[in-house]
């Protein structure tokens, strides 16, 4: 039985699946996909940054493609905002 | 922590936290569930990381849970700016090296066969959890049981410098 933190961990592989199966191949969130994932799973995040700059942004090997570690550069990035804002209020 | 508890009320009361936004806040949660109980509430000390990863961790960290000194060598790997202390953000590394070895173990045990599918991620092996992807692709596994992690646990966790793209890109990248 996997614990709720691990747990956590896998639904963010499925996340990014939801997204990244759309099109093409399997493991690439494409400038469309990455704009749709941010829009339903964390529309805050798009408040300080528009999805084209968070795509420039994690693209790091220019392929114009978001594979799973960019993605997860993402989640790491998203988590310590979210953990600042916890702070916050 | 008062605030932090009125912020998690507000979005669990709104109700409408996507996926992504209850796993990052259940990450959160148990970062602090931890980081509270001794010394800087906002940081863990070797003895809250060892407590979190017996506990919250049992099935990614099968092995090293039960090693102190892996566990130890763990966090000052992550421990990058060498206060002997893990705050948030290097947790979060230990995250995603550990989702991306989850993933990794997923295509590992996936079923052969054309299009995308994932067998068993992490410590699930055995489980029948796998899951296939898209319309196209097949799965019909869950059953085959996990290999031994030991050689993907030290890459992500141990041996920073056999890391993976995720390992060596992180830390430079979270500097904003």
């Amino acid at each position: 039985m996997l614990t709720d933190l691990e747990s956590a961990m896998d639904s963010l592989i499925e996340v990014y699946h939801n997204y990244s199966l759309v099109k093409g191949n399997y493991h690439a969130l494409y400038k469309d996909d990455l704009k749709k994932l941010l829009e339903t799973e964390g529309p805050n995040y798009l408040k300080k940054k528009d999805a084209d700059t968070w795509f420039k942004e994690l693209d790091i090997n220019s392929d114009k493609a978001i594979n799973f570690e960019e993605f997860l550069i993402l989640v790491i990035k998203l988590g310590v905002i979210a953990h600042e804002d916890s702070h916050k209020e | 922590m008062a605030g932090l508890l009125i912020w998690a009320e507000r979005e669990n009361v709104a109700g409408k936290m996507s996926q992504m936004e209850k796993s990052i806040e259940t990450i959160i949660n148990v970062f602090h569930a931890y980081s509270v109980r001794l010394g800087h509430p906002d940081t863990l000390n070797q003895k809250e990381f060892k407590q979190l990863v017996k506990k919250e961790l049992p099935n990614f960290l099968k092995k090293e849970k039960k090693d102190d000194k892996l566990i130890n060598h763990i966090l000052e790997d992550l421990d990058t700016n060498g206060d002997k202390q893990l705050n948030f953000e290097e947790f979060s590394i230990l995250v995603g090296r550990l989702t991306a070895a989850s993933h990794e173990e997923m295509h590992k045990n996936a079923p052969p066969g054309e299009g995308h599918s994932h067998g068993p991620g992490l410590g699930e092996g055995g489980h029948g959890h796998g899951h296939s992807h898209g319309g196209h692709g097949h799965s019909h596994d869950g059953h085959e049981p996990a290999t031994n992690l030991t050689p993907q646990l030290l890459r992500f966790c141990s041996v920073p410098a056999q890391a993976l793209v995720t390992v060596t890109l992180l830390p430079p990248l979270l500097q904003r």
